[in-house]
């Protein structure tokens, strides 16, 4: 095995690269937003198999089901489940947008595309908000 | 500056491509567009119709007894844990593995992922034949 890398880099050691995502400091956007899209994703996926595992409440029948509903309309919960929604949003946005830089598209104006895809975000995620406490 | 610029936005996807492969990284984009509608409608669905936000045992019921919902929902767990799947395999690939090891990782996320798709359509049929 070679000292280099197909690239004529010296080859990455193991967490590196995972590593490499936090360091923000010196950071250009196009990898604070990489970062961000690899994070949400993360906290998603943990998000998925926790919900699938409360579904499985359903299966347990109307009793089981009415005491999630209780405790899903806590407030605090709500608050949870709001952050769930703001990362939804980050992750979808943003994912869009690399996706579209990634294919060529806008990237010359991807500060600009990373300010509205947030921008959007903490929009809707207000307006979300409002609406799950009931405010509007 | 705009080459600067450009750099620094392609660094990250060239990465991406670089170790998960270029149609992962087109299927995870296809999938994450499909999503946005996807999950929008599944968000809207359960928390935006009925009075009150979520649904009762029997207003799930209700909605599952309806086919057009089953293949909409059928078709969003397929393609949410296609896109989860690679997103967690581009991840992990990200760790620097070399060639076995990345073998191992797309074969454990390939069966994760049908280990999860297998649950949810049980989940989804067993609470469609009680509708």
């Amino acid at each position: 095995m070679s000292a280099t890398s197909r690239t004529g880099r010296p080859p990455e050691s193991p967490l590196r690269g995972v590593l490499g995502w936090a360091r923000v400091r010196g950071r250009h956007l196009g990898s604070v937003a990489f970062f961000t899209n690899r994070a949400t994703g993360l906290l998603l996926i943990g998000y998925l198999y926790l919900h699938l595992g409360v579904l499985y409440m359903l299966i347990e029948g109307p009793g089981s089901w009415a005491g999630v509903l209780r405790l899903f309309k806590n407030h605090y919960f709500l608050a949870l489940e709001s952050l769930l929604i703001f990362f939804i949003l980050v992750h979808g946005l943003n994912g869009l947008r690399l996706a579209l830089v990634g294919t060529g598209v806008g990237v010359r104006h991807q500060k600009a595309w990373f300010t509205a895809a947030m921008s959007v975000s903490a929009g809707l995620y207000l307006l979300i908000v409002l609406v799950m406490f009931g405010v509007i | 500056m705009a080459t600067d610029l450009e750099e620094s936005v392609r660094q990250p996807s060239r990465s991406q491509r670089g170790r998960g492969g270029t149609t992962a990284w087109l299927l995870q984009a296809v999938s994450g567009v499909l999503l946005i509608f996807l999950l929008g409608a599944h968000i809207v669905a359960q928390h935006f119709v009925v009075r009150g936000g979520l649904r009762d045992y029997a207003q799930v019921m209700s909605y599952l007894a309806n086919p057009a919902v089953l293949v909409m929902e059928g078709l969003f767990v397929v393609v949410l844990i296609w896109h989860a799947m690679l997103g967690l395999r581009a991840v992990l690939l990200d760790f620097g593995f070399g060639r076995r090891g990345q073998a191992l990782i797309t074969r454990g996320v390939v069966v994760l992922g049908a280990v999860t798709a297998g649950y949810s359509f049980w989940l989804i049929a067993t609470l469609a034949a009680r509708g």
